[in-house]
């Protein structure tokens, strides 16, 4: 475990009751952080944790709908009502003068680094080489999207990443068109593997999930035909995304042992951010939400109790350890991006492109929606195109990673 | 003899009977086995009859055959987990999934052979009159044919089980692969460039939960 990894009993750990927990309209908005002031790894937290409410709001309500017992319907109306508070403080964090396009180069430093820190401390092997697939994209739309902000505002998107997250052309975004079958996956097992394996699972879907909802949300808002383009073109990856970690999930998982996953998934989350956050005011918030999601997860754990006859804690664990933190990722990135840049999916495997068969199936896919030009390789050359000279350091470093690009093409 | 009760209860054993005729017609047209798939679609014909039986006794006790119960709803989601129970059976052999429809079967059987039995002996119970006629004269016929199913289904499995168990070949390897169910899968099985150890954190060096949540949860595990 990392030097800073917290340990927490999440069973017993006191929380804020759950009759406390609602808030008025004027404590729930604070006041948004500064754009040009944030750490950018708050700025994720916040991205995160807005995709981690929303999921946990999102499945909350499918439950209940497959439900017409009283009693979890009853908790999951108010724990859900809760959930969907929260997610409002947090979602109003964002200011407003925070672009659409500068929050999307946000939302990819979340995917990177996220995919990357848990690959790096996966432990179920196949897991972790579906986070290191994954990450090789992520990391291609935060490249794609940063041509695409030099080009619309002029903006540099290394002030958004802070140097922290590298920007630089992964796995070309026109290779992850894919025939949808072709993303499923194998499932994990739900009696064999470790509760990290599925926390991260589950953090990275809901993450996952709301890049796909916020891409597919604010793409139309812009006027221009390039950037409606790309959002089109990479909320569809997302939607891979989505229908690739979710195939991860055992299926034979109950729905109230779901439901408790979520919310240990929610406390897993709210810790990192609790122990890591440098912005005092926001450290504040995150630790109240721990306390009411410690709360949920006992309640929800006692449930699945008295309606399944399982503690929770053969199922999640007795002891739920907290070591993950956003931080740079750069050297490990850079060994999956030498190692793996060349793999595609095949039924639930790995293989590298030039061993594909002629008929898989993703080939005519990508023919279909490739057919008369590829956005996310329209604003590459676009950009290759401008004639006027770098002014910023920022344009330096994007016009190497476009060089990279072009000749991955070639 | 409260009405409004036995009136719920045929609600209840209707459904029943409803969803068994789904699952012999779900489990008939994927059965390969000739035997099986007779029998399924026989028995299919004389279920169908039986919510037929059913639904005339319910309107002569002065019911409304078209209501359901709530103990009826409880029932038709009970069978119908049955029936989804496909949704989780990627991993089984062809063996095992005929096998598997069988024991839906049973269990579908089981229940609605209770269903006519209690009917049988409330017959025993009831006074002389027009209730206790109709209900007898559907148990004389019905009561017989749940008997069978029922016999049938369960001496079946135990001859498909014990042969998946004893006899022709095992079932076949690659089922395992919709699911990674063996802890310490061999990931060079499945990807060509893993990442090594290098580069890795703590808990990726952890090993997968070698024990079941049966015997997490056993008293003496816990020890």
């Amino acid at each position: 475990m990392g030097a800073d990894a917290v340990t927490l009993d999440p069973w017993r750990e006191r929380g804020i009751p759950l009759d406390e927990q609602y808030r008025s309209w004027k404590q729930r908005i604070k006041a948004p952080y500064d754009k040009h002031e944030v750490d950018a790894y708050t700025r994720t937290r916040v991205i995160l944790m807005n995709g981690v409410e929303n999921g946990a709001w999102n499945f909350s309500h499918h439950f209940s709908r497959s439900t017409d017992n009283m009693e979890i319907k009853s908790l999951l109306a108010r724990t859900r009502m809760v959930e969907q508070q929260q997610q409002t403080t947090i979602n109003w964090l964002n200011p407003a003068d925070q672009t659409v396009l500068e929050t999307t180069i946000a939302y990819e430093q979340v995917a990177i680094d996220l995919t990357a820190y848990f690959a790096r401390n996966e432990p179920d092997p196949y897991v972790r080489e579906a986070f290191n697939f994954g990450l090789l994209e992520d990391f291609d739309h935060l490249y794609r999207y940063s041509e695409l902000l030099d080009y619309l505002e002029g903006k540099d998107p290394t002030t958004i990443v802070q140097v922290k997250t590298e920007i630089f052309p992964g796995r070309p975004t026109s290779e992850h068109h894919n025939d949808p079958e072709v993303r499923l996956l194998r499932h994990y097992e739900k009696n064999r593997a470790l509760p990290l394996s599925k926390l991260h699972t589950l953090t990275l879907l809901c993450g996952e999930q709301q890049t796909y909802n916020f891409y597919k949300e604010h793409g139309p808002e812009y006027g221009n035909r390039r950037a409606r383009e790309l959002y089109a073109e990479i909320g569809e990856v997302e939607e891979e995304h989505v229908t690739f970690y979710g195939s991860l999930l055992d299926p034979t998982e109950t729905l109230l042992q779901r439901q408790v996953q979520h919310q240990l998934m929610e406390v897993y989350n709210y810790q990192h951010c609790y122990a890591h956050e440098t912005d005092e005011r926001i450290r504040r918030i995150w630790d109240e939400f721990l306390h009411m999601e410690l709360e949920h997860l006992q309640l929800w754990g006692q449930m699945l109790l008295k309606h399944e006859g399982i503690e929770p804690e053969t199922l999640f664990g007795d002891q739920l350890t907290v070591d993950f933190r956003f931080e740079e990722n750069k050297s490990y990135i850079r060994k999956v991006l030498e190692q793996q840049i060349d793999l595609r999916q095949q039924g639930g495997r790995w293989v590298p492109k030039e061993q594909l068969p002629a008929d898989w199936p993703s080939h005519r896919y990508k023919e279909i929606v490739n057919a008369d030009g590829i956005p996310s390789e329209e604003i590459v050359d676009l950009q290759a195109a401008r004639q006027d000279p770098p002014e910023r350091p920022g344009e330096e470093l994007l016009a190497r990673a476009r060089e990279a690009a072009l000749q991955m093409r070639a | 003899m409260r009405i409004e009760a036995l009136l719920d209860k045929l609600s209840e054993f209707l459904m029943v009977e409803q969803c068994g005729w789904q699952l012999y017609r779900v489990v008939g047209s994927r059965a390969g086995d000739a035997e099986l798939k007779a029998h399924y679609m026989e028995f299919g014909k004389e279920t169908d009859r039986h919510r037929t039986i059913l639904t005339a006794l319910i309107r002569q006790l002065g019911g409304d055959a078209d209501y359901v119960s709530p103990t009826a709803r409880v029932a038709q989601a009970k069978s119908e987990s049955l029936l989804e129970s496909v949704l989780v059976a990627g991993p089984l052999a062809a063996s095992e999934r005929e096998a598997s429809d069988l024991e839906n079967v049973l269990l579908a059987e089981t229940k609605d052979q209770a269903d006519w039995e209690l009917l049988g002996q409330l017959v025993q119970q009831l006074p002389e009159g027009k209730a206790r006629s109709a209900i007898e004269t559907a148990v004389a016929e019905v009561g017989p044919q749940e008997d069978e199913h029922l016999q049938w289904a369960r001496t079946k499995l135990a001859e498909l089980c014990l042969e998946l168990v004893t006899g022709g070949s095992p079932p076949e390897p690659e089922r395992l692969d919709a699911c990674v169910i063996r802890p310490g899968l061999a990931i060079e099985d499945v990807h060509p460039a893993p990442i090594g150890r290098r580069n890795l954190l703590d808990a990726a060096k952890l090993t997968p939960w070698q024990e079941t949540p049966i015997a997490r949860s056993s008293a003496e595990a816990r020890r």
